[in-house]
């Protein structure tokens, strides 16, 4: 049956790649369509470097920690921080959960969401070990709290449900016996003996792990579902900026690239999505000129996309984009196509049928091309980027 | 996790409050999912948070008596902000637990509990 389906695929692919008015058809789904995400979010993403080599700070002493390795040796394999001022726990920059959730609270859930980072490594190139280094800040903001996963990890305590007190009353009922035990009220050393009882009975402790278990359950299906919406209104904002240097002595240090993006995802009811990007990398390095006289290159990507997202579970998906992808310039990361319409459909669990139609400028002139493709993919998910990231 | 007893009558192990209107705030000022549950003998729960605010803040209205008391700190580092927590429950606007720390690595949650009494004259 599988085989069944791609051979049907493979020949709709062709017939359709045929229909193209001019120039070769792109080969990847995914070409279609602009890259709207929020691109370098991090120092580490300017370098290309590992996300295993960036230590998140969340505390002070973890700061600590991570910059007395950044002149260890292992920064010379790459090394990275990711630093959320108001989630550190950092006297003076942090921000109290309670604040960052409390209606009203802007400027509190702007810096919340916002996260400075660097990372250097080393890097071989043409056999000449440069050293680079990059920084970056990254803010993000939920333009409707309550879709907000942090917001909505408090809120889910609206439920009575979620507020379990089990062990206070079990606690009580114990206080209560011993009470009639001693037949007086329980001064302070009596509370404290009985405290130090009941913190090594089981039933003590059960009670208290299931209270424990039933926020943290409520916390976290709360933040799932939260993160879950496809849809969710959010603007996003990404500065960096990479150096570079070789070894020698008098070697100066030369700009690898800045990168400037802001993006937003704004939800339309329960089915609509508009995404709008604005990425420009400017001062971009050519690595393969750094032996001479280093050349750049910038590249801006402007893009507007709207995506319709139909039945109850969202099996299919509907897009429209536009977008100045320039094909012709060698920078560009944005290959993408000038004009673009998809329909994404779920026929199958974990199976996709993708239907993209383009137009896109020809690399080797000034003119336009036509492009279509289907496509079957087998995956949990389109191909679709997840909006609003 | 401590949970720290504040202002009571260190031998009674009592805190004394003007009644029969009785202020109670329960709050966190850290960035760790925090809740927090204090429980009395007359049934009478207060629970933090409650989706309302940044504190808890309820008045309830108790008799002249003796009531036993449990306070409940439970502090998670779910990922979700961040690991430290600050509590803080104050009766009748008298501080009388805190606990304050961070949620050790590697571990999902830190709980403590204390009991006291309240007398409401």
């Amino acid at each position: 049956m599988r085989n069944l389906i791609l051979m049907i695929a493979g020949v709709a692919c062709a017939s359709i790649s045929a229909l193209a008015a001019e120039g070769d058809p792109k080969g990847n789904i995914s070409d279609f369509l602009a890259n709207i995400d929020a691109g370098v979010v991090s120092a580490g993403d300017v370098l290309g470097l590992s996300s295993s080599a960036i230590t998140t700070v969340q505390t002070p002493k973890d700061l600590i920690v991570a910059l007395s390795s950044a002149s260890s040796d292992k920064a010379k394999a790459g090394f990275g921080i990711s630093f959320t001022p108001a989630r550190s726990g950092v006297d003076g920059m942090a921000v109290s959960l309670a604040d960052y959730t409390a209606p009203g609270n802007t400027t509190k859930r702007l810096w919340g969401a916002t996260t400075f980072s660097y990372a250097q490594n080393i890097q071989a190139i043409s056999g000449v070990d440069y050293r680079q280094d990059a920084i970056a800040v990254h803010l993000s903001y939920y333009l409707d709290p309550d879709e907000d996963p942090v917001v909505a990890s408090v809120n889910a305590f609206k439920a009575a449900g979620c507020r379990s007190a089990q062990s206070g009353d079990q606690i009580l009922a114990a206080m209560a016996a011993k009470r009639v035990e001693l037949g007086h009220s329980l001064n302070a050393k009596e509370q404290q003996a009985l405290r130090g009882v009941l913190q090594g009975t089981l039933s003590i402790k059960e009670a208290l792990a299931l209270d424990a278990k039933v926020a943290g359950d409520c916390i976290e299906a709360a933040v799932k579902k939260a993160k879950a919406k496809w849809n969710a209104s959010q603007i996003a904002l990404t500065a960096g900026q990479g150096w570079i240097r070789s070894p020698a002595a008098d070697a100066a240090r030369l700009t690898l690239a800045r990168h400037i993006t802001l993006s937003g995802a704004v939800g339309a009811g329960n089915d609509g999505l508009l995404n709008l990007t604005l990425r420009r990398v400017s001062h971009e390095v050519d690595l393969t000129t750094l032996a001479a006289t280093p050349q750049y290159r910038t590249s801006t990507l402007a893009a507007v996309r709207y995506t319709l997202g139909y039945g109850n579970d969202r099996d299919t998906y509907a897009i429209a984009e536009i977008s100045n992808a320039k094909a012709d310039s060698p920078t560009l990361s944005n290959a993408a196509f000038k004009y673009a319409l998809g329909v994404d459909h779920k026929v199958g669990e974990n199976m996709w049928l993708e239907f993209r139609l383009g137009r896109s400028r020809v690399v080797d002139g000034g003119g336009q091309q036509t492009a279509a493709l289907l496509g079957l993919k087998f995956a949990p998910s389109t191909t679709l980027p997840k909006p609003g990231s | 996790m401590q949970i720290e007893l504040k202002n009571l009558d260190t031998v009674e192990g009592a805190l004394t409050v003007k009644g029969p209107q009785v202020e109670v705030t329960l709050g966190d000022a850290g960035q760790a999912n925090v809740t927090i549950a204090l429980s009395l003998s007359d049934g009478t729960h207060f629970f933090y948070p409650d989706g309302s605010g940044k504190v808890l803040n309820a008045t309830t209205t108790l008799p002249p008596g003796d009531y036993d008391c449990v306070v409940v700190v439970n502090a998670m580092h779910l990922d979700v902000f961040g690991t430290t927590y600050r509590s803080k429950v104050t009766i009748g606007g008298i501080t009388v637990a805190t606990a304050q720390g961070s949620v050790a690595a590697g571990q999902k949650s830190e709980q403590d509990f204390q009991i006291f009494r309240l007398i409401v004259r």
